[in-house]
């Protein structure tokens, strides 16, 4: 989905973890909505936004209760690429 | 049995409860819900004061580094360090350190250097590969991993699962069939480097801990150097069971605590939480869940202490292990439902421990033998079965 306001709006406030890249490019973010986000993903996404140029990027989501090892696979995934990872919640 | 706490074991006590109180605690109150991890920035001023404690790898025999605690005074310190929301299966975010895997304790000299060491420093890490898709409480018969002899080594076919701790270690300990199907004497424990080409993890498995995941695991001719095997070749079983007949106490202390905490909360809330006009407490639901939860408790941490004790005393304790595990496990379950019933809505949230503990101890009654086969170890005790 476009990383846009109004796209990132309509993403529910559960908790989950999401993945950011440029239109038709490589995951270049991924972070998670923890049980102490406000907000949850959407406002981890809502977080974001600001610093991502409109319309250049996009981004999925996983609604899921296990984010933290969700997360952490995902950081598993990409280990060898170099990849900026961000650490949503209260310590992020 | 007289457990009356030794003045070394209340100072021990004492200050692993002032450490969760004052350090813990706060602490967890600034992260995740389900973390279980200490801040990197946090860490080694925590670590720095459980060795000044003398407590750093507390359940490390002194031969090995570690301060010698015996069993007993080791489940005491454990029932403290795990009274907090993380206390389950991250008792004080680690800073305690860890004795890794204690089956290395049977391991030669050289084998010790290369891996029980770096471990203990925290400079390795290891996984315990024993179930596999088969099953995992019958090993002499679920066990199909075969090793077969090759030049001065071994060569490994087969798939674990549920191998917690397997991504991002440096080495596991995998038990392979070296016989016949059904015999426990065909069994051999295996050292296997992570980087062995053939070794590699297939999937990770998302469970009820939302922390940390399992993993499946897969070897396609995996060679293993004739060093690597752990104790004797086809006494892979007794390396397996013996072992993980003593952690069962520890493991079942931790349940204690977290059952304690639980029941504190209780008790807090029944105080101050009013319905119709009268304070919970005064309702005699409410007192009765408290009572049992205090029964339960109890019973636990006398099964748990009686086990350790008879451990340390190398009197027969197999038995004593598995009722303190069964015990443990499922009154702990008992008492946190109870609590989370008492708490109403508020117990199903994140923003109370209730719920993780809730999750966590379930696989407690699971993990390291589930309740049915510590039934069957004490029934073959009673009765002489197979």
């Amino acid at each position: 989905m476009p990383l846009e306001l109004p796209t990132v709006e309509r993403v529910g406030a559960y908790t989950g973890v999401f993945e950011v890249r440029p239109v038709g490019g490589q995951t270049v973010l991924a972070g998670y909505a923890g049980g102490a986000s406000p907000f949850g993903l959407r406002g981890e996404l809502l977080a974001i936004l600001p610093q991502m140029t409109p319309g250049r990027f996009e981004f999925r989501i996983e609604v899921t209760s296990s984010y933290l090892s969700r997360f952490s696979e995902l950081r598993g995934t990409f280990h060898d690429a170099d990849v900026l990872t961000k650490e949503a919640g209260p310590d992020g | 049995m007289n457990f009356e706490m030794t003045p070394e074991q209340e100072l021990f006590v004492g200050a692993v409860r002032r450490f969760v109180r004052e350090e813990i605690l706060p602490l967890e109150s600034r992260l995740d819900p389900d973390a279980d991890q200490a801040p990197a920035e946090e860490f080694p001023r925590l670590q720095r004061m459980a060795k000044q404690m003398g407590l750093y790898c507390y359940d490390v025999p002194a031969e090995l580094g570690g301060p010698g605690i015996d069993l007993l005074t080791q489940c005491l310190i454990t029932i403290e360090m795990s009274q907090h929301r993380a206390g389950l299966y991250a008792p004080c975010y680690g800073a305690f350190g860890a004795s890794g895997l204690a089956q290395l304790y049977e391991a030669t000299p050289d084998q010790q250097e290369r891996y029980l060491h770096p471990v203990l420093r925290g400079e390795k890490k290891g996984f315990f590969a024993l179930t596999e898709p088969s099953g995992g409480s019958d090993p002499a018969r679920a066990i199909r991993m075969r090793a077969v002899r090759s030049g001065d080594g071994w060569v490994l076919n087969g798939t674990k699962l549920y191998i917690s701790g397997a991504d991002g270690a440096d080495f596991g300990l995998v038990f392979a069939r070296t016989g016949e199907v059904g015999d426990r004497g065909s069994i051999t424990c295996f050292i296997v480097d992570a980087d062995t080409p053939g070794f590699r993890i297939a999937r990770v498995v998302h469970t009820l801990r939302n922390a940390k995941y399992a993993c499946e695991l897969e070897f396609d001719d995996v060679r293993v150097p004739g060093e690597n095997v752990l104790g004797e070749v086809n006494g892979g079983f007794e390396i397996a069971t013996k072992r993980l007949t003593r952690q069962r106490i520890p493991y079942s202390a931790g349940c204690v605590g977290v059952a304690i905490a639980a029941q504190a909360m209780a008790i807090s809330w029944a105080k101050t939480r009013e319905t119709f006009g009268a304070p919970l407490a005064s309702r005699q639901a409410i007192q009765w869940m408290v009572v049992d939860n205090e029964l339960d408790i109890r019973q636990a941490r006398g099964a748990v202490l009686e086990a350790a004790a008879r451990a340390d005393s190398d009197e027969p304790f197999r038995m004593e292990a598995a009722i303190a595990k069964l015990v443990a496990t499922e009154a702990a379950g008992r008492v946190v439902d109870r609590v989370m019933q008492i708490h109403g809505g508020a117990g199903m949230t994140k923003d109370l421990p209730l719920e993780r503990w809730y999750r966590e101890l379930r696989i407690r009654r699971v993990g390291e033998g589930p309740s049915e086969i510590q039934r069957m170890i004490v029934a073959r005790e009673l009765l002489g079965t197979k």
